[in-house]
């Protein structure tokens, strides 16, 4: 699990809607009816979440290919 | 020799499906129990029980006399710890130290196709269930035909260590004596497990490093080679043998 120091680039982001800067947070992710729970920066005003590019290509894409069973 | 890796012991895999450790957890049990008569106070038994959870769990939400069996003294240590008085008995599949025809059902959860001779279990099984009494077993099955994977001395002792197809798994229940009232495919739950595995862990290498072992090929298998299946089967009302 990545802490507050490994986040740094991730966390120096702002909303865009909200213009604050995101927070470290618990955030559900749901797809094709499984849940994964994980930390990940949030906006702490609207909520939205900042899916890192690696974490988007890297594990997600793997569980995504997993529960698709290709 | 390198020590034998035993993924069912391994905190690891643990961490991931909770004190149950298998695809779906309690979820196919409850599913089997909803094809089974079982009166409360049936003595049952759980085959390879681990650490006592689903014996735990029937004793207490099914009020079912419920015993464990299991023959890692590790899992089994850790089930008393977690809950006193538990009656887990350390043994073995194929030899189990009860009279003839005294169990109204007998759970078997992931962990057929990791006997050494399953075919010896299933009679077994067969001698301590009462007449109609009640075999439940939940397991990884090849889904593209009968390929049975073993391991060599050392490597790493998993559910994929005798894996087989649906055929011989229905020949080895008619052998026994044993008359299949259920069989379902619960792959989904596989796949949901491996990707939770690949969530906690990065990567399914990431996870078979925390297990300390490698897997062959198996493990890294996402084309669909391996399947999950829940049978609810019934011992045969003519005598055995």
């Amino acid at each position: 699990m990545k802490s507050d120091k490994d986040w740094g680039d991730e966390l120096a982001w702002h909303c865009a809607a909200c213009d604050r800067p995101l927070e470290l947070g618990q955030v559900t992710v749901t797809y094709m009816n499984n849940s994964f729970t994980t930390d990940m920066p949030r906006c702490p005003g609207c909520g939205r979440v900042l899916v890192p590019e690696a974490l988007a290509l890297g594990k997600m894409a793997e569980v995504e290919k997993i529960l698709e069973d290709k | 020799m390198p020590e034998e890796v035993k993924l069912y012991e391994s905190p690891a895999l643990r961490t991931v499906t909770g004190p149950t450790i298998r695809p779906g957890g309690l979820a196919l049990t409850e599913r089997a129990l909803a094809h089974c008569t079982l009166p409360t106070e049936a003595a049952v038994l759980d085959v390879g029980c681990g650490n006592g959870a689903t014996v735990a769990h029937l004793r207490h939400k099914h009020g079912l006399k419920a015993f464990g069996l299991d023959a890692s003294g590790r899992l089994l240590g850790t089930g008393r710890k977690a809950t006193d008085g538990l009656p887990l008995i350390r043994g073995r599949a194929e030899a189990l130290p009860f009279a003839d025809s005294c169990l109204a059902a007998i759970f078997c959860e992931c962990v057929l196709s990791l006997l050494s001779a399953p075919q010896v279990a299933l009679g077994e099984w067969h001698r301590v269930l009462a007449p109609r009494g009640y075999l439940v077993v939940s397991d990884l099955y090849a889904r593209n035909g009968e390929r049975e994977e073993r391991p060599a001395s050392g490597a790493l002792m998993s559910c994929l260590a005798g894996v087989t197809g649906c055929r011989t798994l229905h020949e080895r229940m008619r052998t026994a004596n044993f008359e299949v009232l259920l069989f379902e495919d619960h792959t989904p739950l596989l796949r949901r497990l491996a990707a939770q595995l690949v969530w906690a862990y990065g990567s399914l290498d990431a996870f078979w490093s925390a297990v300390g072992g490698g897997c062959g090929d198996g493990c890294q298998d996402q084309g669909g080679r391996y399947g999950y299946y829940l049978m609810v089967a019934r011992r045969g009302a003519e005598e055995h043998g």
